[in-house]
């Protein structure tokens, strides 16, 4: 069987061992989510943030969605009443991370990407980990996703899941150099998408992402 | 006075407000680059481009449909009646079918790091249709059934582009599935294509012509003074949208036709009086509607037209004229029906002046 996961208890243990493991202050994205790390200076998790020492939920399908600790992606919402719905959007989430797990490995051929997306959804995942290969580009900081609605079809196996998102601290970095590239703040950080999951049906579970509409610049959203 | 001139409302030519998203590369993100849209699907957009699946046999439109595959002009008067947001039709022979589904899976499979539950997943998939591994009611295929190339068809769900609910248009997610050729498709698929369906499509492409509605006098009236509005009978032409699909083994088409009913009138505010009082007018048994203002009929209450009763100052009321079109299809095999009625129609401004302004 498959054992689904909490996106949100995720999104904040990795958002805390990312907090604590840039202590040192290489980093500055995200400064002004430092909460979480003042007051427990004494654990010191940083190890665990490797991929390498990926744990259970980094696998929630078998395979792996774990990122860089300085790739940081929120997840700012709750799970739906639905079972379909919880469960599209946490593959949702899963496609969203299989996408900036590509870019960091530098390959539009990472399992993430094959497990969570089909057809266009599979299209857009290669077109956005290639724009950035091609511009020599990862990412660094934090990307967050929030105000989520979901919407079932009525035979229930497509499943539309709507987000904001907010990249105002989340940059791009230059590969070669490790340069953050960081412009001035403004409403092209916004973005609304509309994600259409559809389960697979010899998936017991597995939500692919197949089409993906992206409003940019979404005034919505700020 | 100057009542006799008249003019034409054309009810036609409405501009369609096609919102289109373009996706551009932004520069200057505060953020990452690049664009978050890049790549995505657009809003208007229907089907795929070769990377997901859909039906390669189009359906094609023939007679007064919208220019460019579009969306045509009628309304229907049924709020409850819809187009199909999406359906299931003809896809690949067994042999192209394996060809682009073998390597779908087998791409995905062998991604590095593919396993666990995904990957489970995925083979199974393969298995459905090199193996035949079937569940409920959905039989499973050995190598894609390829020993009965030409004898049927895989079909897929194809979207309908002009659904505005992409979630609705995404809604056909059932796995391509085999149909024999001169088969019914399996009854599970509700929404396999179907004569009514394909009803339906010409209804939503149908493009009804430029009607003109006569209406005396032109853009200005004067308060208590009828405007007659009327409808030649040369205007009244039936109209009719065939849609049809040709595949291999597979042929199915349905014509829809309307004829005009009624012409409904609405001044465009409470102080005026429509003639006859519901503002409907009906045919009459020569295939007019209304009575056509001559010279001499000033004073008489036209069958067909409106009375202000107050001028509308130093502005204009909006007069919409909608043609009400009565509308039925037939289809392959004898196939057939009624539909909701359609309507189309415009807005034109009139302009009332006080009686006082009259000319003796």
């Amino acid at each position: 069987m498959k054992r689904r996961t909490l996106p949100i208890a995720a999104a904040f243990a990795a958002a805390t061992l990312m907090l604590t493991a840039c202590g040192g202050g290489d980093d500055k994205a995200g400064d002004s989510d430092k909460i979480a790390g003042t007051g427990q200076g004494t654990e010191k998790p940083s190890k665990s943030a490797k991929p390498s020492g990926a744990p259970a939920q980094d696998k929630p399908d078998g395979v792996d969605v774990s990122l860089p600790a300085d790739m940081n992606l929120v997840f700012d919402w709750e799970k739906p009443e639905k079972e379909n719905e919880a469960a599209a959007m946490d593959d949702a989430a899963n496609y969203v991370r299989a996408i900036y797990r590509g870019i960091d490995k530098r390959t539009t051929e990472d399992a993430a990407v094959a497990a969570y997306s089909s057809g266009d959804g599979l299209k857009y995942a290669r077109t956005q980990i290639d724009a950035r290969l091609e511009g020599d580009w990862t990412a660094t900081g934090t990307r967050r996703h929030y105000q989520a609605t979901t919407r079932s079809a009525s035979n229930g196996n497509s499943v539309e899941v709507a987000f904001c998102v907010d990249s105002s601290k989340f940059y791009s970095k230059e590969v070669k150099t490790g340069k953050v590239l960081k412009g001035a703040p403004s409403i092209t950080d916004f973005d609304f998408f509309k994600i259409i999951m559809v389960k697979l049906p010899t998936g017991d579970g597995l939500w692919q992402a197949s089409k993906v509409y992206v409003e940019g610049k979404a005034a919505k959203c700020q | 006075m100057t009542r006799s001139r008249r003019t034409v409302l054309s009810t036609g030519a409405a501009a369609l407000p096609l919102a289109l998203c373009v996706a551009l590369a932004g520069p200057a993100h505060a953020g990452e680059q690049p664009n978050n849209s890049q790549g995505s699907n657009t809003e208007q957009s229907g089907g795929s481009d070769g990377t997901g699946i859909y039906a390669a046999a189009r359906i094609t439109y023939s007679g007064s449909v919208a220019k460019g595959g579009g969306r045509g002009n009628v309304k229907s008067t049924d709020v409850n009646w819809t187009p199909p947001p999406c359906w299931y039709a003809p896809y690949l022979g067994a042999k192209d079918f394996k060809k682009k589904m073998s390597a779908d899976i087998e791409g995905q499979m062998s991604a590095p790091g593919m396993g666990g539950h995904a990957g489970a997943a995925l083979s199974e998939l393969q298995r459905h249709y090199e193996d035949d591994y079937g569940w409920a009611d959905t039989p499973g295929y050995k190598d894609y059934n390829v020993e009965k190339d030409g004898e049927g068809m895989f079909w897929a769900a194809v979207e309908n582009p002009d659904e505005p609910d992409l979630l609705k248009r995404n809604s056909c997610n059932d796995l391509p599935f085999w149909v024999d050729n001169g088969d019914a498709p399996p009854p599970q698929y509700e929404e396999a294509i179907t004569p009514e369906i394909l009803a339906a499509l010409a209804y939503q492409h149908m493009q009804l012509p430029d009607t003109e509605v006569s209406l005396a006098p032109e853009g200005t009236t004067k308060v208590n003074l009828p405007t007659w509005a009327w409808l030649d009978k040369a205007v009244f032409d039936e109209v009719q949208a065939t849609a049809a699909i040709n595949a291999p083994g597979f042929a199915l088409q349905a014509t829809t036709t309307a004829k005009p009913v009624s012409l409904t009138l609405e001044p465009g505010t409470k102080d005026a009086e429509t003639h006859p009082a519901s503002g409907q007018c009906t045919i009459n048994a020569d295939d007019s509607i209304g009575e056509p203002y001559a010279k001499g009929k000033a004073d008489r209450t036209p069958p067909c037209g409106i009375t202000y009763l107050r001028s509308s100052g130093n502005g204009t009321y909006d007069l919409q004229a909608t043609i009400t079109w009565d509308i039925a299809w037939t289809g392959t095999a004898g196939a057939g029906g009624d539909m909701p009625d359609g309507t189309f129609g415009s807005a034109q401004a009139v302009t009332v002046q006080e009686i006082q302004s009259v000319n003796r």
